[in-house]
């Protein structure tokens, strides 16, 4: 659910995960006011203003003996892959036994943050800024939520079916059969789909006159 | 109406804004913006070629301003198809962009090399996250008061006081209302960090 303090007095371990960008600053206070950080996940760039920021913050943890994780991202401009990288590892983390975690998004690109936000947004995890100038920290604490809930079950179908044939091209007939179920079922459940903006219809590329039924790139992250 | 809208995002560079066109069919145009954008280059060749859009002016460092601008920009379309596009301006304009697309159910793409567009659930608002009872008394809390009070005031509403108390104590925990003890008696307000929030429940009332 969400990372937010507990309120019993019970002891906690937070995963401090960030983006960084060239300035340790923008992530350094987030580990000054974060209380009980177990460890710190920070994700970077491979320029190499990036990797000598990075160098800074594992020598400042190192003085703090907090175990911190660098992760150099391939591609820093590249949003889905970021946001299933960060997803990922924070669904990892969460297997290994942890149950708070924050997330700085104010350092590295625009999409690394904006990837760290939807993760945020999409997993329920408090976010944090920092201002640029005056390094003051701003929180968000987010809820889940669970987008997955307000599909119905033959969304979910329909949806799960077209990610796991995604290299082969599918018109409503063609879905109807494969699932089947009526073409009239097939396309009421199409268009609301469309509708939410997860599924859309466009010409085949190899065949103008087919109109193939594909999910939005980015659907998988939606369903977690 | 205004058809299917297209809110973008604006900095300097107009074809952030102009790479979002095909992939977002739209009969409306909305900028985000600052007014040191408005005296950009990229913003006259943009006006050069297009009819005026609507604009929604923010301080392009300013997060929650921009959040509120935003959300205000995407409402004022309401009952629109609203798509917002968030690869132009500040790396704060364009996360504001994202969390108001989100707590307002609209559409947003990225509009980079590619254009991704971001897996958010059009039409699902951040209310949902919040249950019935949840959101009557996020309603109800305006400035600081009295628990008690509050209590009173939603079980007048048909909330069962138990509900009314447990939901009180879930957005506590949540981090979204602060409880405090003043001569005795317990107070609650929303919490500072959870001010986004606010703004896209309930509107930014004091």
């Amino acid at each position: 659910m969400v990372g937010g303090p507990l309120r019993n007095g019970g002891a906690r371990t937070t995963v401090l995960m960030a983006t960084l960008g060239w300035r340790p600053r923008t992530l350094i206070p987030s580990i000054q006011s974060t209380g009980d950080v177990e460890r710190v996940v920070v994700y970077h760039s491979a320029h190499t203003k990036s990797r000598n920021a990075r160098s800074k913050v594992v020598r400042f943890c190192a003085t703090l003996d907090l175990p911190v994780a660098p992760v150099e991202v391939p591609n820093a401009f590249s949003l889905l892959d970021l946001a299933k990288r960060m997803r990922s590892d924070y669904q990892a983390e969460r297997k290994k036994g942890a149950t708070s975690f924050r997330f700085n998004i104010a350092g590295g690109t625009r999409v690394m943050s904006s990837a760290a936000l939807l993760v945020c947004i999409l997993e329920g995890i408090p976010a944090t800024y920092v201002h640029d100038d005056t390094y003051e920290e701003f929180s968000l604490p987010f809820l889940r939520i669970n987008y997955a809930d307000h599909l119905t079950g033959r969304q979910k179908d329909v949806l799960r079916f077209l990610l796991d044939h995604r290299d082969t091209s599918y018109t409503e007939t063609g879905l109807a059969s494969a699932l089947k179920l009526h073409k009239s079922t097939v396309n009421h459940h199409v268009r609301e789909l469309s509708a939410r903006g997860v599924v859309e219809t466009v010409r085949d590329p190899k065949d103008g006159r087919r109109r193939i039924v594909r999910p939005v790139e980015a659907v998988e992250l939606l369903l977690g | 109406m205004a058809g299917r809208v297209l809110i973008s995002t604006f900095g300097f560079d107009e074809r952030k804004v102009l790479r979002a066109f095909r992939a977002v069919p739209h009969e409306t145009l909305g900028l985000v913006l600052s007014s040191e954008s408005q005296r950009s280059p990229g913003y006259r060749r943009l006006r050069d070629l297009l009819a005026p859009p609507r604009e929604f002016l923010v301080r392009p460092f300013d997060f929650l301003e921009c959040f509120r601008t935003t959300c205000r920009a995407i409402d004022s379309f309401g009952g629109s198809d609203v798509t917002v596009n968030v690869s132009g301006g500040t790396k704060i304009m364009a996360d504001a962009a994202v969390l108001a697309s989100f707590a307002c159910g609209a559409s947003a793409v990225h509009a980079g090399d590619e254009v991704v567009r971001l897996p958010l659930l059009r039409g699902v608002r951040l209310e949902e996250a919040f249950s019935r009872d949840d959101r009557a008394v996020l309603r109800s809390v305006r400035r600081s008061v009295r628990v008690e009070a509050l209590v009173s005031s939603l079980v007048r509403e048909g909330v069962a006081e138990s509900r009314a108390r447990g939901s009180i104590r879930r957005l506590h925990g949540l981090g979204i209302l602060d409880l405090r003890i003043r001569k005795g008696k317990a107070y609650a307000a929303w919490a500072p960090e959870a001010t986004a929030f606010r703004i896209a429940l309930v509107g930014d009332r004091p």
